[in-house]
C-alpha cells in the first residue's frame, strides 16, 4: 500500500482471505473506494485489516466512480492498530451475525508488509488516534503544483484552494521557525475539522469531516485522554 | 497576573518549549520562548500565522489549528485580535493543552491592552 501511494498508481486490489474478499479501489496513490460483502468505505478497509492474512491480486475491475473512503491510508492502518486495544470510531461493532473477528496487534503490520514486499517490513509507526474521529464531509487530492487531482464531497474545488493556500503557509512558516518540513495540519472548528496531510510525493490531502457528537462526550474525551502519546503523523 | 507569567502557565503542560502571543497584523508582543527564537524569526511567522488563522477560521469558528513539523509542533489558538502560539512536541497532552490554552487566552482578552508592551 505504500508503494501504490509512492508511485500514485491507479488501480482496484482484490483481497482474499479464506472466503471473505474485499476490494480497494485506488487512483493516483490514494485509497478512494473500498468495500467487502457487509462494508463499505472506511469499515470496509478497517475489516480488511482485520483479516489475519490475505492475498493481494491487482483486479481488472474499473475504478468505482463513488468515493467511499474519506480518511487517508495511515489514519486508517493506525487505526487498525489501535482497535485491537478497543472501539473503533470507523468500525461498525462486530455481532455474531457479521462474524468480523478482532486482528491481532500486528495484522495492521502485516498487511503493510504484504502489500510491500522488502519495504513495509518493519512495524508502522503507532499514531495517536486524537484525530481520527468524526465522518468524511469532503475531500481533495491536491498536486504539488496545486492541481486538484481528485475530489468527493461538496465543494472539492473551494477546499483544495484552501488546503494549496493553508499548506503553503504552513511550509513557510515551517521555514522562518526553522522547524523543518510541514507535515500535516489539523484544524479543529464548531462545525467540523480539517486535516491536511502532505504525502511524500508532495501531493495534500484535505479532509473535511464533522465532529461525531458521540465522541464529544465526555466518556469519549476520556477515552481520548486514555491514548498513549503518539509519534507523528506522517 | 502578568502576560508572561500567564504564558508560563502554559510550561505546566509536560512538555511545552514555550509560546508567544501576536497581534492582528502578526507582530509579536508578548513571549516565553528560549532565545532561538528571536524576534525577527517570530515577526517573520506571525504575519503568516493570522493569515492562515484568518483563512481557516473563514467559514467555521475554529478552536484551534495545529501544525505539525518535522521538528516539532505548533498549537495556535485565536484571540480577539491576534492568535496565541505555542510550541510543543507531537506528544504533548492535546487535551491539557486545550484546556490550559482556553486559560491563558481568558486571561490574554481580560488583560488587553497592556499586552502590547510585554513583548
Amino acid at each position: 500500500m505504500c508503494l501504490q501511494n509512492l508511485a500514485g498508481a491507479s488501480g482496484a486490489f482484490l483481497v482474499i482471505s479464506g472466503a471473505r474478499a474485499g476490494l480497494l479501489h485506488f487512483a493516483r496513490g490514494q485509497l478512494f473506494h473500498a468495500e467487502t460483502q457487509e462494508q463499505r468505505g472506511d469499515a470496509a478497509v478497517l475489516e480488511i485489516l482485520s483479516w489475519e492474512e490475505g492475498e493481494f491480486i491487482n483486479s481488472d475491475q474499473p475504478l468505482s466512480g463513488n468515493a467511499t473512503v474519506s480518511s487517508s491510508l495511515d489514519m486508517l492502518l493506525s487505526c487498525a492498530q489501535q482497535d485491537s486495544e478497543g472501539p473503533n470510531a470507523f468500525e461498525r461493532q462486530p455481532t455474531s451475525v457479521t462474524g468480523i473477528r478482532r486482528r491481532p496487534l500486528d495484522s495492521a503490520r502485516d498487511l503493510r508488509a504484504a502489500a510491500t514486499p522488502g519495504i513495509a517490513a518493519a512495524p508502522a509507526p503507532r499514531r495517536t488516534n486524537r484525530f481520527t474521529e468524526g465522518r468524511g464531509i469532503a475531500s481533495a487530492l491536491v498536486s504539488p503544483g496545486g492541481d486538484l487531482v481528485d475530489g468527493h464531497g461538496a465543494d472539492p474545488e473551494g477546499l483544495a484552494i484552501r488546503v494549496a493556500y493553508v499548506a503553503r503557509l504552513s511550509e513557510l512558516i515551517g521555514q522562518a521557525m526553522g522547524s523543518g518540513v510541514a507535515r500535516a495540519l489539523r484544524v479543529r472548528g464548531a462545525d467540523g475539522d480539517l486535516s491536511i496531510q502532505r504525502h511524500p510525493d508532495g501531493h495534500l490531502l484535505g479532509t473535511l469531516s464533522a465532529p461525531d457528537a458521540n465522541l464529544e462526550s465526555p466518556s469519549s474525551a476520556a477515552a481520548r485522554a486514555a491514548v498513549p502519546p503518539s509519534s507523528r503523523l506522517p | 497576573m502578568d502576560t508572561i507569567r500567564t504564558l508560563y502557565s502554559l510550561r505546566d503542560i509536560e512538555g511545552v518549549y514555550g509560546s508567544f502571543v501576536i497581534d492582528a497584523q502578526g507582530q509579536p508582543i508578548a513571549r516565553d520562548l528560549p532565545p532561538v527564537f528571536d524576534d525577527g524569526t517570530l515577526a517573520e511567522s506571525g504575519n503568516r500565522i493570522v493569515r492562515l488563522w484568518e483563512v481557516v477560521s473563514e467559514k467555521n469558528p475554529a478552536e484551534y489549528a495545529w501544525l505539525e513539523f518535522d521538528e516539532y509542533c505548533l498549537f495556535v489558538k485565536g484571540l480577539n485580535e491576534g492568535c496565541l502560539c505555542v510550541v510543543v512536541p507531537p506528544t504533548v497532552n492535546l487535551l491539557a493543552l486545550r484546556l490550559a490554552s482556553k486559560w491563558v487566552v481568558r486571561n490574554l482578552e481580560r488583560d488587553g491592552a497592556p499586552l502590547a508592551h510585554s513583548a
